[in-house]
């Protein structure tokens, strides 16, 4: 996204300090909750790989040994062991999603506050929509 | 969020909190309160001030793209420490319940083979460099955090850096645009007049 003024001068508004801080107070909402969707994207997908992992883990005998994946290497650990490391990334990925979440809520909320501003004071000369 | 450093010291008191820098020297930049005394009066020339404004915003999109490629190597990074550190957890895990372990470990990108790993009492850490050194897992274990806290720390700078220059790079494009529309204006006011 640009913020591009449209040239023209029926809409010449005068610029000030404050409008350029609520611009770059946008601007940079609108990269972070970019930044942000990906990130939960990516999360979200380990956590559904690592909770539908977990069920079955749950099921299986505790003396059992499974290959458990870790950097390159397979170790051969017991099940009732995995299933700790399981729930404890678990944990990890939970909490790392309720942050985020939170984030882009906070993100999006400052967004429209800014837009409602800006837009009362520059109108149809001012873009902050997505999409190229 | 960490306090300007000293050197900012001779910068206003009642103003400390707009450095003309950032921590890492990416300069900020100016906004224009008023256009026309930019360009340098009513007659000013508007085609030079905007290729000097270009010029700005080219050298902050230059960083920008630098910082990306930092934030990519380092965000790479980071992940492989903890999974590293994790590694060494499970070994020392391992070590304290006396208990061994099979694995079925990579030799090449295809290619695993299975070992069984006794109590470890070492660990073989490669610096770079050609370099690989041994160290008992604990010092290992410190080392690789110390790694990680380096690496977040870098991480959390670039994203500093990045998002300062989102800043100045927003306030140098409204820049343009309005150096831009108020040339138009001055030509179309000219027009009019003839």
């Amino acid at each position: 996204m640009r913020m591009l003024e449209n040239d023209d001068a029926d809409a010449d508004t005068l610029v000030t300090l404050e409008d350029q801080r609520n611009i770059n107070a946008f601007s940079k909402l609108n990269s972070r909750s970019d930044e942000v969707t990906a990130e939960l994207e990516s999360i979200k997908k380990q956590l559904e790989d690592v909770e539908e992992v977990e069920t079955e883990m749950e099921l299986m005998d505790e003396e059992e040994e499974v290959m458990y994946k870790l950097d390159s290497s397979f170790l051969r650990l017991p099940a009732g062991e995995v299933l700790t490391l399981l729930q404890a990334s678990l944990e990890k990925l939970r909490s790392q999603t309720e942050t985020l979440e939170k984030e882009r809520d906070e993100c999006e909320e400052g967004m429209t506050k800014l837009k409602a501003v800006l837009y009362a004071k520059f109108g149809t000369s001012i873009n902050l929509e997505k999409g190229d | 969020m960490a306090s300007t450093s000293t050197s900012t010291a001779t910068a206003e008191p009642s103003r400390p909190s707009s450095p003309l820098a950032n921590p890492r020297g990416i300069p900020k930049a100016i906004f224009l309160e008023n256009v026309e005394s930019f360009i340098g009066g009513p007659d000013g020339d508007a085609e030079e001030s905007l290729q000097s404004l270009q010029q700005v915003l080219a050298k902050y999109r230059y960083m920008e793209s630098n910082s990306l490629q930092r934030r990519q190597g380092l965000e790479e990074k980071v992940p492989e420490l903890e999974r590293t550190i994790a590694m060494v957890e499970t070994l020392q895990r391992k070590k304290t319940a006396n208990e061994s372990f099979d694995t079925t470990f990579e030799l090449s990108d295809t290619l695993y083979a299975t070992g069984e790993v006794e109590e470890v009492d070492e660990v073989y850490v490669w610096l770079g460099a050609n370099t690989m050194l041994s160290y008992p897992l604990s010092s290992a274990y410190t080392l690789l955090s110390t790694k990680l806290a380096a690496a977040q720390t870098s991480l959390s700078n670039v994203k500093q850096d990045l998002s300062w220059l989102r800043d100045q790079i927003t306030v140098t494009e409204v820049n343009v645009a309005r150096v831009y529309n108020w040339d138009v204006k001055r030509r179309r006011e000219r027009r009019e007049q003839e």
